[in-house]
């Protein structure tokens, strides 16, 4: 009542609004509302023919029960379904990680091992191709070698004796140059001859030997 | 649903964050219906349960791949119709049976399993549903007693509508048949 009341206070400063109130724009076909109880009745014959007579005059009832507060416990179980189901995803993830990296070196290793057995085999085919290509023409080749201008280039890339002779001194002489060899007494005795003594005396002299206790 | 609410569910299925709260949503909303759509394939209670927790998990694991070209709620029953079904084949095959063997095998469950109650005209009823073909036995399960509409089972299937009626036409008529054979 105290909502109509406001209400009717709010349309009084709308006149225009308050002409078309309760009028209604929609229309219905003239027997709608007569037709609606046949319509039904005819819809309700469709679906018992649709039926059968025994389906149709059947009341639909579940004949299926669950335990009492079943669908209260489906949330929690399908939660720690889905825990367990992450848990175990994560134990077995470096677990899957580690096999596979066992199954890489061992498919490595039998790779290796393969290539070991077979490359010898296929390097031996390959050697033993090449000589087969090699032998004709290094045939060609030595037949056509002069056997006098060889033994020629023999002889001159030969060492004479006295030329390997002299050679041999000088590695000898190169190797005795890093050595100190023993004075003998006669060559010290020289060398202190050799020795300028008055000259040594003169450059003493020379020296300012005042402040020298 | 309303065409707005599950929008927003959607969206908030795609958040990472907010999918876990979303998929609860999602499971408080549809586990009745998709519990006894299941129930009505397994017929066993103990199963019906574990189908129901396969096809929650797989729609979870595969919530990224959902790309909503149907409703949420055809998808989920498509999930739980394809569960359902390899369920049975899988329980056939362990135990070696043919066809006959396993529809034998769950109208047993049906008669002596627990957490069934019905007089005797609803159980003819499930006993001659248990005698139609496979396709049969889903589209009269979920057009009559699950009451969806042919596009929606024409969804979940992936059967044409106009295939989806015939189906129906047939299942009824073999059912009145039994039903007026037993009266």
């Amino acid at each position: 009542m105290k909502d109509r009341r406001e209400h009717s206070e709010e349309l009084s400063n709308a006149p225009e609004l308050r002409k078309l109130k309760g009028k209604n724009s929609f229309q219905v076909p003239d027997s709608y509302f007569e037709e609606i109880g046949s319509r039904f009745q005819a819809k309700l014959e469709e679906e018992e023919e649709e039926l059968g007579p025994i389906l149709g005059k059947l009341v639909k009832k579940n004949v299926f029960q669950v335990p009492e507060d079943y669908f209260g416990g489906v949330l929690n179980r399908f939660e720690h379904a889905r825990n367990e189901e992450e848990e175990r995803k994560s134990i077995s993830a470096p677990i899957i990680s580690m096999r596979a990296t066992y199954v890489m070196l061992a498919a490595v290793a039998v790779f290796t091992l393969l290539f070991l057995i077979f490359r010898p085999q296929e390097e031996n085919i390959q050697l033993q191709d090449e000589v087969a290509l090699s032998e004709f023409p290094l045939e060609d080749l030595l037949a056509e070698v002069d056997p006098a201008s060889l033994s020629e280039e023999m002889l001159l890339s030969t060492f004479e004796g006295e030329e390997f002779s002299e050679w041999v001194e000088g590695i000898n002489s190169d190797e005795a140059e890093g050595e100190v060899l023993p004075l003998e007494e006669e060559s010290i005795d020289e060398l202190i001859e050799e020795l300028d003594v008055y000259s040594l005396e003169e450059e003493l002299d020379g020296l300012d030997l005042e402040g020298l206790d | 649903m309303l065409a707005v609410e599950e929008r927003e569910l959607l969206v908030q299925l795609k958040d990472v964050e907010g999918k876990e709260i979303a998929f609860a949503k999602l499971i408080r909303l549809y586990q009745k219906s998709l519990y006894f759509h299941i129930r009505r394939i397994v017929i066993s209670h103990d199963d019906a349960d574990d189908v129901l927790q396969n096809t929650l998990m797989k729609a979870w694991r595969n919530l990224a791949k959902f790309r909503a070209e149907s409703s949420i709620k055809t998808w989920l029953y498509r999930i739980a119709t394809n569960e359902s079904l390899t369920f049975l084949k899988q329980k056939q095959k362990r135990a070696f049976q043919d066809v006959e063997d396993l529809q034998n095998d769950l109208r047993h469950s049906l008669s002596s399993g627990p957490y069934i109650d019905g007089d005797e005209i609803q159980m003819k009823l499930q006993e001659a549903i248990l005698t139609l073909p496979e396709r049969q036995r889903l589209v009269f399960n979920m057009r009559y007693f699950e009451e969806l509409k042919y596009d929606e089972i024409s969804q979940i299937l992936e059967v044409s509508v106009g295939s989806l009626k015939a189906s129906y036409h047939h299942a009824v008529k073999k059912i009145e048949q039994k039903l007026k054979g037993n009266t």
